[in-house]
């Protein structure tokens, strides 16, 4: 599948890392150069410096619409923004967004917009682990 | 009427300004700690400090209860989900949002948000309309002493149409003299209403022009 990857931090970096490793093709931007010194070296890993507001990087990135983009800048309201934008103006077929406020996440989970909350999911985890010692 | 301001830059604090003189219930609601002790002696119970895209922030705000939301903080992404988190969580019946790139405001309305408001695209579009205005007013005649005749056309926005002679009072220095409507002159009666496409005859001094072109 063809991926890209909105934001070079932490989590980006390594997801990125991890889905080439899978055999896909991805597509990292970031505005800060210096970000993507976390990213492996890989024939299939490609690295974007730019604005994605800026209308002719998004056209250059977009204009074939990847399989999934994923948006994990570290702004709650800059990556709701990006994904409800690019997912209406170039018809991707799959945006997942990460939302750090827990409630946030649910408001746009509701609204349809597919998002991952870090919170949510430490949660959820620590509850199955908790199941498991008890069991 | 209820509404909530979110962001107390220049046009939040002078918009919750206006809404209270105007009689109406204005929460302004801004994040920025800095801002808050000068904002809270200013607007007092009017005002709330707290990040507006945080639904606990607008619960604590009455959101449920607003008639209006007006989001102006200068980041558009927050205007936006402060506007989206208002219609679905709080079923906020109008939202406004400052766009600050005017390239968003077609984005916005399509998410939901009631009304934009883009100052870039406002400045543009008053320039355009002063350089139409400019265009509109033709020289016709130069007399001695700084006295010309215009022809103005009237546009349909102008704010003489449907408004009789009468009921016009010209700038000192400006003088009515007829209308020209479809090629014919129409000698000025007190009961004549302007009407669009007019071409307005006006005898004025130099000094009054400028006054006389804000009226049309």
């Amino acid at each position: 599948m063809r991926i890209v990857v909105l934001g070079a931090g932490r989590l980006g970096a390594r997801l990125a890392n991890v889905l080439v490793g899978e055999g896909h093709a991805v597509e990292v931007v970031d505005q800060d150069e210096g970000k993507f010194k976390s990213l492996d070296e890989h024939v299939n890993l490609h690295r974007i410096t730019g604005n994605i507001f800026d209308a002719e990087t998004a056209q250059a990135i977009f204009a074939t619409p990847p399989d999934v983009f994923i948006v994990v800048t570290g702004k709650d309201n800059v990556n709701l923004m990006v994904a409800q934008a690019m997912k209406r103006q170039y018809h991707i077929p799959r945006v997942l967004v990460r939302v750090f406020d827990p409630t946030l996440a649910s408001v746009y989970a509701a609204l349809g917009i597919e998002t991952v909350c870090p919170t949510h999911f430490a949660i959820h985890e620590m509850r199955k682990m908790i199941q498991h010692t008890t069991t | 009427m209820y509404i909530i301001v979110v962001g107390a830059g220049k046009v939040g604090s002078h918009l919750t300004k206006f809404l209270l003189s105007e009689g109406h219930e204005v929460l302004l609601i801004e994040k920025e700690k800095g801002k808050a002790q000068e904002l809270s002696t200013q607007f007092q119970e009017s005002f709330l400090e707290g990040n507006g895209s945080r639904v606990s922030v607008l619960r604590e705000a009455g959101a449920n209860r607003a008639n209006v939301l007006v989001a102006v903080t200068g980041a558009d992404e927050e205007n936006l989900v402060v506007c989206q988190v208002a219609k679905s969580v709080f079923k906020c019946p109008r939202t406004i949002a400052r766009v600050n790139n005017p390239d968003n405001e077609s984005l916005f309305s399509a998410l939901g948000v009631d009304a934009t408001v883009s100052a870039t695209r406002l400045i543009d579009s008053l320039i355009e309309e002063q350089v139409e205005a400019d265009d509109m007013v033709i020289p016709l005649v130069t007399l001695p002493g700084n006295v010309e005749i215009i022809e103005v056309d009237l546009s349909p926005t102008s704010g003489m149409v449907g408004r009789k002679v009468r009921e016009i009072r010209f700038p000192e220095g400006a003088h009515f003299i007829a209308m020209i409507r479809k090629e014919e002159v129409i000698v000025p009666k007190m009961e004549i209403m302007f009407e669009k496409g007019d071409k307005v005859l006006v005898l004025v001094k130099k000094e009054a022009e400028q006054v006389l072109r804000e009226m049309f």
